[in-house]
């Protein structure tokens, strides 16, 4: 088994809003992959079916499982974060390491304290008297010491300024990436986990619009800042997007070679954000493999 | 992971959520009657003088009556509290989880629905009731003791203590059936509270009082009689307080046949809150 997570024609409809239609996708054991997507592209839809929080139609299988059939033992292996502030409010610092050591086999609290102590957390309040930040520094804290295969975040630091997130971003990278873990996020802070990703996943009104390593991704979409002179020779070139700069324009290139594109201007690599833009932009109906 | 670990862990994780109605209330009102039986031997007898008190029962004459009847004060009000505590978190325990979104977290962990469902139910059926009866027999024996110390160190020659114990017990021993007894009566209408409180998008309250009178609407107008409604009105009444309160058998009971059926009705209803929480919707 090389994979962590596999969906095959994974469906789900709210009344007449179809979220996802017939996904596929597949996350390697040991990749880092991000889920990118506008506002209502049905992220959180497929996060939650890949949980097993939510009934769906398709096939979904997590870590050799199936989520639909005994999710809590699928959760000895998995850790989810769902965005900040769904740690209970009455919950003190304390008793959420002591109840999570009772109910999971691999919490190593001696981990979590470790991680706790690097925190300005107070042991002996409660997570309603704790910042948004601190919030979810505590929900992170618990999930590393579980020593879970699987992290699966969704939006994890929205609404939390950059000093946090970039912390955030650091201690997964410290203390949870390697020796074959995998970690699937959502997120539309997409700079920030752009150095961690090994996968791109871009969906958009319930399908998958890019599924692809992030090593093909820079060899097939190249950005080119292209020189007021070589405009009109780049846009014969059908670039995806153009973007009017004060000296030229930014133009993102799709299977284009580099020589072609080497009289065209400086020719860089192409930023997740600005492809993702690029490609929404489009009238993308048909999806992109590679 | 040991199950039994898990599940008291579970069953903490509820006391930490509601301190208040589960402990705090029944040794509050522990500490208030023991502080007014205090202040009632001590501000009693220099109102009236110990010279002038007369207390005209023995320890045996207490065995029937005022010790008794003092008892049952303790356990029926302690017991009525625990119940009309029970159902209130009940109605919260798993409508707040999904409100406040914290279910993400506890489904992120490894805890069945099952055991979630089953931890919830037990609090509300049997520990919140319990700690209310051992904190009403607690205050029982306390109060007694303050009362025949005061009495015996202040009126010499009155021996109290043994006949209000024994009278307690009397009355201990059949609350504690009692106890036992209210858990298959009440847990229809116990379960029907925690399922509402699992499916309701909004005012669990008025779901769990509501789908009950409609039935009674429907049944008034299209049968004779509303059998349905008046049988989860009927357990929906504390036992002691409940129609089948019979005197010459000691107390309440429950027929077999009822009990059979409440037991399997409540079983179903559990089945179902199990099953909705497994497919719960946020708040």
């Amino acid at each position: 088994m090389s994979n962590a997570i596999s969906v095959q024609g994974l469906s789900k409809r709210f009344g007449d809003h179809q979220a996802l239609d017939h996904v596929s996708f597949e996350v390697p054991k040991g990749a880092v992959v991000g889920l990118i997507g506008p506002n209502g592209a049905g992220k959180t839809t497929a996060l939650k079916a890949i949980l097993g929080l939510s009934a769906f139609e398709g096939a979904v299988e997590v870590l050799g499982r199936s989520p639909r059939s005994a999710p809590h033992q699928m959760m000895t292996s998995v850790g989810y974060i769902s965005d900040v502030g769904i740690l209970p409010r009455w919950l003190k610092v304390n008793d959420a390491l002591k109840f999570t050591q009772a109910i999971h086999p691999q919490f190593n609290l001696e981990k979590a304290r470790t991680i706790l102590a690097k925190t300005d957390i107070p042991l002996n309040q409660r997570v309603k008297a704790l910042s948004k930040g601190m919030v979810t520094q505590l929900h992170l804290a618990l999930v590393l010491a579980m020593d879970v295969q699987l992290l699966i975040l969704d939006e994890p630091t929205l609404g939390l300024d950059i000093v946090y997130r970039s912390k955030f971003y650091q201690q997964i990278l410290n203390e949870f990436l390697g020796e074959d873990r995998t970690l699937l996020i959502s997120t539309h802070q997409v700079e920030e986990i752009e150095s961690l990703l090994t996968h791109l996943i871009f969906i958009d009104q319930g399908k998958i619009r890019l599924d692809a390593e992030l090593d093909n991704v820079y060899s097939r979409y190249r950005a080119v800042d292209v020189v007021k002179s070589q405009i009109v020779a780049a846009r014969a070139l059908n670039p995806l997007s153009e973007q009017a700069q004060i000296e030229g324009a930014c133009m993102i290139f799709d299977g284009v070679s580099a020589e072609s594109l080497a009289d065209l201007g400086t020719t860089r690599r192409v930023g997740i954000a600005e492809l993702f833009v690029a490609m929404m932009s489009r009238d993308a109906k048909s999806t992109a493999s590679i | 992971m040991n199950q039994v670990t898990t599940f008291m862990a579970l069953l903490q994780r509820e006391s930490w959520e509601h301190p208040n109605l589960i402990w705090r209330i029944p040794v509050g009102l522990m500490i208030l009657n023991v502080v007014l039986a205090i202040a009632s031997v001590i501000f009693g007898l220099e109102y009236f003088g110990t010279e002038n008190f007369k207390f005209e029962f023995n320890s045996q004459d207490l065995l029937g009556g005022p010790g008794q009847a003092a008892a049952t004060f303790f356990l029926l009000s302690y017991f009525f509290l625990s119940q009309m505590v029970a159902v209130g978190y009940l109605l919260s325990a798993l409508y707040e989880e999904r409100k406040d979104r914290s279910i993400l977290f506890w489904k992120s962990l490894p805890v069945s629905d099952f055991q979630v469902v089953l931890s919830k139910a037990l609090m509300g059926l049997v520990v919140i009731p319990g700690l209310y009866l051992l904190a009403a027999m607690l205050t029982f024996v306390l109060v007694t003791l303050v009362l025949s110390l005061g009495m015996t160190f202040l009126l010499p020659g009155i021996e109290l203590f043994e006949g209000f114990l024994m009278a307690g017990l009397i009355v201990g021993g059949d609350s504690l059936r009692v106890f036992a007894l209210q858990i298959v009566w009440g847990a229809p209408v116990f379960l029907w509270v925690l399922l509402v409180s699992g499916l309701a998008r909004g005012q669990p309250l008025v779901w769990a009082m509501g789908i009950p009178l409609l039935v009674l609407v429907v049944e008034t107008a299209l049968l004779p009689e509303a059998r349905v409604f008046d049988w989860f009105y009927a357990h929906a009444t504390p036992l002691f307080f409940a129609g089948t309160w019979n005197p010459e058998m000691g107390g309440a009971s429950i027929g077999l046949a009822d009990g059979f059926l409440a037991a399997g009705i409540g079983l179903i209803l559990f089945a179902l809150t199990v099953f909705g929480r497994r497919h719960f919707h946020e708040i």
